[in-house]
């Protein structure tokens, strides 16, 4: 319990960092924004079958739900990542991010388009065994999506919480080399007092 | 004290460089994974879109094998039956003499329920231009059962689900093979009053617009 706290604890010191200044709670709206737009036009795919802002007219209250939360989370990793990139550090988290990105919009893309019907006739299916596989498999993607929206969400705050740490643990060890610019400042200020 | 290093700070700095690769390649092969699954993707919708729009040109044919290929313009529309929502038996060659839309759905598909609501808002422009609507759904709704195809069309199409010039039903197998080979959802046929086919696409919620061109050309 006691580590967790603690842990607790590192991970708000790290948000500390990243959303530090005004300028950089500035740019993680401006990132979560982008992001949530992004989704709200990948996430009606399987309704229009195109990447288009004609999408928005199939947006309801769950899809503009997913598409805030999945924008907010994924930004926050990008600005962590951003930070640790900045300390000379890896977040080690590019293809967690990567995947959860997949799994989000893996449901819009795979129900109701071809890709499916055309992989399983690749193989060499035919006639029922054709029909009841590619619907079988095409369905689960069009009732589950929640399911793959909620994995893709695990995905995302898993690697907030690995890359926060992180970035926690390198600056505890290491305080020289992860500095932040307005620390460097703060220390060059320290040391040319101390000269004088 | 702090001088040389030991045999174990030497064995788990060693480790820990072994650790550091290995997440390292670990990344590598996930991020090319990724990279891979989105190329297949865009590949698979590319080929899809050529080999409809090769479907849809006279000159050329379906590319896909002939077990699998969908029926082309310029070839007659193939036979088969299905029972409207009302309980009527209809076949294929029975609607000559009219222009009429075969369009295949799944009531669980929301490409279909899209294209649904977008049929029941273009419906009077259609049915202007002399093409009656048979919106079908697949055998069996390709192995799973959605809704049904009676409560799908009174929740989506609206006030147009009494329109004459509209009609639900239930495809046979023969007709779902005839005409959706391969188990696409959302796939539809215009077929011209001497029972050629003469325009394939699929999902009109995203292809109204040129549906309603080749409606036109009609």
């Amino acid at each position: 319990m006691k580590r967790l706290i603690n842990k607790a604890d590192h991970l708000r010191e790290t948000f500390g960092i990243v959303l530090r200044s005004p300028r950089r709670r500035l740019g993680w709206i401006g990132l979560a924004t982008l992001f949530s737009v992004i989704y709200s036009l990948l996430l009606p795919f399987s309704f229009s079958q195109r990447v288009a802002f004609s999408n928005w007219s199939y947006l309801d209250p769950y899809m503009v739900m997913w598409s805030l939360v999945l924008g907010t989370a994924m930004s926050l990793v990008l600005m962590i990542q951003i930070t640790a990139m900045r300390s000379v550090l890896s977040a080690g988290t590019t293809s967690l991010t990567g995947l959860a990105f997949l799994a989000s919009v893996i449901p819009s893309f795979l129900c109701c388009t071809p890709i499916v019907p055309t992989l399983l006739a690749f193989v060499g299916f035919s006639s029922l065994g054709l029909y009841e596989t590619t619907g079988g498999i095409q369905y689960f993607f069009a009732t589950q999506q929640t399911l793959f929206l909620s994995s893709s969400l695990a995905i995302l705050l898993l690697s907030i919480w690995w890359s926060s740490l992180r970035l926690c643990n390198a600056r505890c060890r290491y305080p020289q080399r992860v500095q932040f610019k307005d620390e460097e400042h703060k220390t060059s200020a320290n040391s040319t007092e101390v000269q004088q | 004290m702090t001088g040389k290093p030991t045999p174990k700070s030497r064995q788990a700095q060693r480790y820990s460089v072994r650790q550091r690769s290995r997440r390292r390649l670990l990344s590598i092969g996930l991020g090319i994974a990724v990279v891979v699954v989105v190329l297949a993707t865009v590949g698979l919708i590319n080929y899809h879109e050529s080999s409809v729009s090769s479907a849809g040109s006279s000159s050329q044919t379906v590319t896909s094998p002939k077990t699998t290929a969908l029926p082309s313009i310029g070839e007659s529309a193939p036979s088969g039956t299905f029972v409207t929502i009302n309980g009527q038996n209809v076949t294929v060659a029975s609607l000559r003499g009219t222009p009429t839309l075969l369009w295949f759905v799944s009531t669980w598909c929301s490409s279909c329920e899209a294209g649904t609501q977008a049929m029941a808002q273009n419906l009077a422009t259609i049915a202007h231009a002399g093409v009656r609507v048979s919106e079908i759904e697949l055998y069996h709704d390709l192995g799973s059962q959605g809704p049904s195809m009676v409560s799908f069309a009174k929740e989506l199409a609206g006030t147009q689900y009494n329109n004459p010039d509209w009609t639900f039903g239930i495809s046979s197998l023969g007709l779902t093979k005839n005409y959706d080979p391969v188990g696409y959802l959302d796939v539809y046929y215009l077929v011209n009053s001497a029972g050629k086919i003469t325009y394939v696409n699929s999902s009109p919620a995203a292809t109204m617009p040129e549906l309603l061109k080749a409606i036109s050309r009609i």
